[in-house]
């Protein structure tokens, strides 16, 4: 962007930003991005607009990021699944046992991106900007029968994705990949014992908060998350004022998220609890153990190489200092609460 | 049709299909026995979609050429078939400038797509993380193959209709 | 929509309909009309990027395997020669039935579709055979074309089907519903035709006492088993191999067929109403079971060459399929890009109008689809535009794709242009079109009454996905 001496909101150039995400136009995540959408659309007077393309209907989601650099789309939401290749440092958030705490994760990605120069060089070298994260929540396991302790779970086919598969694999789980809409009908068949890989938030979406007879916390926590991000070639083309709109709004979004989360979430422990789910975790020691046996984290390091050790040292001083101060709590962890 | 299609073309472009049918027939084979390990030994076969989906890139196109050969490809011959001979032409030669620039076009682009993936080691999303390059370039090869043997098709068929008796009389 | 937006979808249209015309493939001119959309509301950048990713994003995509997998199966079949076990023995059974060859062409024809998942394939595969038959008894050929081009669109309707599960996968609705909700419609389907045959036959019975057929059961060779949409564009230039041994003068009891037949369509579809496996598991199985009926059914010395021949035709099929959806995934993006399709939805829904008013119109609309293009691309670029409209409307998801399917196969034997019709004429030379259209407008009358009875009764469509969800 030049430099343009006086700056202000000078212009009337209007900007209006394509918009692609794999999740539908209810979701929670979706409405987040929508009230970002809102607080942008207001603090630039109508200068920047967003045009919302839901459900993969404009790219698919394992697209979504490229499609955003070569300007297909202009905004898109990239799931940390979908990331290995293009952001290999984002997909730290995908480790297990980190967290269980969504608040603290979701400002750990972002403090990253402002703070640590390995994490950020991804989007840099892609020439995209993070904008925020969204919150997925803390894994849930849905079952047909009752675990108390990760050798329950040995022989049990769950549908799992991602890097939560390999700490299924260590307990002697068989992950089973399998699209979330399918999860329903393939628990009520018998096709799964079980899934995870999804939070409680989504649970009322692929009608399995009324449906799932046994929901265990698993300790495995925040397993995923997906960033907004925006072509940074076009945002550095916006008046500064325009910029300075998009930052303050991506700053409240993180707490939009949550909200959203939490309205979601709350909605599927109200269903859950009147179809008479029973929950259960496992003990503290347990989830160590499990921890360690899995060894991901470290694994996570040696795959990545050189400086993952400092974004990962980073992400957990991070997330330390949030927990400290934050009185946040995961709707699941909340629900069985009560 | 095929007759007048150069031997080496007609050659690589059935290697093709045979290649693609064994990625059909292991596609098969792999889901059954997934299905079959995890009822028997409750198991799964770790990375069944990842391989399957990957293998599906390479039926989906490896048979474009051959496709091209056998004229499985749907085209609408409604107005072709009641023009003369000279719109027959025209449009003959509409036909190979498209195809020669689409085909142009679209090789270069997956040849881009191609060593995109190659530069930034790109892997599928999943237990297995495959690398895509491979598969990138089974895209490129199978396009390619089909793009050269519809002109050829094309060239072909311009010819014989501009000089309608010498030609079919070779073919025949 | 801006100004922009409107003269660049206009100029999207004719051009896609000029590259039509000129005869380029379907696929490409999807994509060169998608791409020159792209240019004109984005950028070329934008347009090459979308193009050059589309054929891998298309195609790396699991669900999409039970595609080639369900054209695997049916080649299988068809190379079995399991089509004519089905006609032969409702030949048997209904050799005293008035009509009986017809009713018998289309018994096999439901039987074949059974297992097959292809118009095209089902009509190719039924012509030479039925048709012989038909004229033998002394009917008519309208009466053989007309059963033959209509029993075809049973292919499509009756699981396994390729068409409904592009419909599912271009819709996102799911296909394991998708394909048990095409048995009722296809069944009724077949009742209605069966009483068009019957009444057919006993008119022209008071007319007049049946006569010599005009047309001698000539010695042509059997129709290419495994032929395809591509001959009807080549009009009839289709290569026909070598033909198998002169039928038999009294029709085969051929029960090993017709439990075949029932073999690969419960691994196919019952393993998925009772869910056991999802559907690209199912198809699997049924491609198994068929290579396996396939091989016990050919000499061993004929094996190598037999799977060699199958696997070509089923990957050919393939390809042409996922050419057109390459092409149909790019002018898609420039559909979804531009707004278009949203505005298009947002104009009928705020219009206010019926719901019943705005369902029939849009199976209207697709009747005059079917004189450029065959099923597969009628279903790729019409599921995208009119499945958001209806499900605006509040009616149910798969009912609509089962109505939206049954018309785009309406549109294959509709006049003056239909799919089936050509691949009929293809295979069968001497009936000419005029006969065969004039042969197929009964069954598309029957076609209008049961599209009727399905509005009327969504039961007959929804009944056995609800009944397998239930278990
Ligand atoms: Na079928
Ligand atoms: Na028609």
């Amino acid at each position: 962007g030049g430099g343009d001496g006086g700056g202000e909101t000078s212009t009337d150039e209007t900007f209006t930003l394509t918009y692609t995400t794999y999740s539908n136009d209810t979701s929670d995540q979706s409405i987040t991005v929508q009230r970002w959408a809102e607080e942008v659309e207001e603090l630039t007077e109508g200068g920047v607009t967003v045009d919302f393309h839901y459900s993969e209907s404009l790219v698919g989601a394992e697209e979504s990021l490229q499609a955003t650099i070569d300007g297909r789309a202009d905004m898109a939401q990239v799931g940390s699944l979908y990331a290995a290749s293009d952001l290999p440092m984002y997909t730290i958030s995908e480790l297990p046992f980190e967290t269980d705490n969504p608040e603290a994760q979701m400002v750990a990605l972002d403090q990253l991106y402002q703070e640590n120069d390995a994490y950020r060089g991804d989007f840099e070298q892609q020439g995209v900007q993070q904008l925020f994260p969204l919150p997925i929540g803390i894994a849930v396991v849905g079952l047909n029968e009752a675990a108390e302790a990760p050798d329950d779970l040995a022989g049990l086919s769950i549908r799992s994705g991602g890097v939560v598969s390999e700490a299924m694999i260590s307990v002697g789980a068989n992950p089973v990949s399998m699209t979330a809409t399918d999860v329903y009908e393939s628990m009520e068949r018998g096709v799964i014992d079980g899934y995870t890989s999804l939070g409680i938030a989504n649970l009322s979406t692929f009608g399995l908060s009324e449906s799932t007879s046994h929901v265990l916390e698993p300790g495995i926590g925040s397993y995923a998350s997906s960033v907004v991000v925006v072509n940074a070639e076009l945002v550095e083309s916006m008046p500064e004022a325009y910029q300075e709109a998009l930052r303050t709004a991506s700053e409240n979004a993180v707490g939009y998220g949550l909200d959203e989360l939490d309205t979601l979430g709350n909605q599927a422990c109200e269903e859950l609890q009147n179809s008479g789910t029973e929950f259960s975790s496992f003990t503290q020691e347990d989830v160590t153990a499990w921890q360690d046996e899995a060894g991901i984290a470290e694994a996570w390091v040696s795959d990545q190489g050189g400086d993952a050790e400092s974004v990962l040292e980073d992400y957990r001083q991070f997330i330390d200092e949030t927990t400290e101060s934050s009185d946040y709590s995961d709707p699941l962890v909340a629900c069985m609460g009560e | 049709m095929s007759a007048s299609l150069p031997r080496p073309a007609r050659w690589v472009a059935s290697a093709f299909s045979v290649i693609a049918g064994l990625c059909l027939l292991a596609l098969v084979l792999l889901t059954v026995a997934d299905v079959v390990s995890r009822n028997v030994q409750g198991r799964s076969i770790l990375g069944t979609v990842e391989i399957s989906t990957v293998l599906l890139v390479a039926v989906a196109f490896l048979g474009l050429g051959a496709a091209e050969i056998t004229g499985k490809h749907v085209s609408v011959s409604l107005i072709e078939a009641r023009l003369p001979r000279l719109g027959r032409l025209v449009f003959s030669v509409l036909r190979i400038l498209l195809l020669a620039a689409v085909g142009s076009l679209l090789i270069l682009g997956l040849t881009e797509v191609y060593l995109g993936a190659v530069q930034r080691g790109e892997t599928t999303n999943g237990v297995l993380g495959l690398v895509t390059a491979p598969w990138k370039l089974i895209l490129v090869i199978s396009f390619l193959v089909f793009f050269v043997l519809a002109l050829w098709r094309e060239v072909h068929q311009f010819l014989v209709l501009r000089g309608a008796r010498s030609v079919s009389g070779v073919t025949a | 929509m801006t100004a922009e937006t409107i003269v660049a979808l206009i100029t999207v249209l004719i051009v896609f309909l000029g590259m039509l015309a000129i005869r380029l493939h379907v696929g490409l001119s999807l994509m060169i009309a998608g791409a020159l959309g792209i240019v004109m509301l984005l950028s070329t950048d934008a347009a090459l990027s979308t193009v050059a990713n589309q054929p891998y994003s298309t195609a790396a995509s699991y669900t999409l395997t039970v595609i080639p997998l369900f054209i695997l199966m049916g080649v299988f079949a068809v190379n079995a020669r399991l089509a004519e076990a089905g006609f032969d023995a409702a030949s048997r059974a209904l050799v005293k039935v008035p009509g009986g060859p017809a009713l018998a062409s289309l018994t096999g024809s439901g039987f074949f579709a059974a297992v097959t998942g292809s118009s095209v394939a089902t009509v190719a595969t039924m012509a030479r055979v039925s048709t012989d038959a038909i004229l033998k008894a002394g009917y008519g050929i309208r009466l053989a074309a007309g059963v033959v081009c209509a029993g075809g669109t049973l292919g499509v309707l009756i699981p396994p089907s390729i068409i409904l599960v592009l419909y599912a996968v271009v819709t996102g609705v799911s296909i394991g519903p998708m394909l048990l909700a095409g048995i009722g419609p296809g069944l009724l389907t077949i009742l209605a035709y069966a009483l068009t045959i019957v009444v057919l036959v006993l008119v022209g019975r008071r007319k007049q006492a049946p006569t010599q057929a005009s047309v001698s059961a000539s010695s042509a060779p059997a129709p290419d088993l495994g032929s395809d949409p591509a001959e009807v564009g080549d009009s009839g230039a289709a290569e026909v191999p070598a033909s198998p041994a002169a039928r038999q003068e009294k029709p085969r009891f051929d029960v090993m067929g017709l439990l075949f037949l029932a073999v690969i369509f419960l691994v196919s579809i019952g393993t998925i109403y009772m869910g056991v496996a999802t559907p690209t598991e199912a198809a699997s199985f049924g491609a198994m079971a068929a290579l396996l009926i396939l091989l016990i059914r050919t000499r061993p010395p004929r094996w190598l060459s037999v799977i060699r021949e199958s696997l070509t035709e089923a990957v050919g099929l393939t390809a042409m399929t996922f050419l057109l959806m390459v092409g149909a995934g790019v002018f898609t993006y420039f559909l979804a890009f531009s707004g278009v399709s949203r505005a298009l939805v947002d104009t009928v829904v705020d219009a206010d109008m019926s719901p019943y008013v705005v369902l029939i119109c849009c199976l209207l609309l697709l009747l005059p689809l079917g004189m450029f293009l065959d099923g597969v691309s009628m279903i790729l670029i019409a599921a995208p535009l009119l499945h958001p409209i209806l499900s605006a409307y509040g009616f149910e998801e798969i009912w609509i794709g089962i109505l939206v399917v049954k018309v785009a196969e309406m549109a294959l034997i509709t006049p003056p242009v239909g799919m089936n019709a050509f691949v009929y004429s293809g295979s069968v030379p001497e009936a000419g079109l005029g006969r065969i259209f004039r042969g197929i407008a009964p069954f598309i009358i029957a076609d209008v009454v049961v599209v009727a009875v399905l509005i009327m009764v969504p039961e007959i469509v929804t009944f056995l996905p609800e009944y397998s969800a239930a278990k």
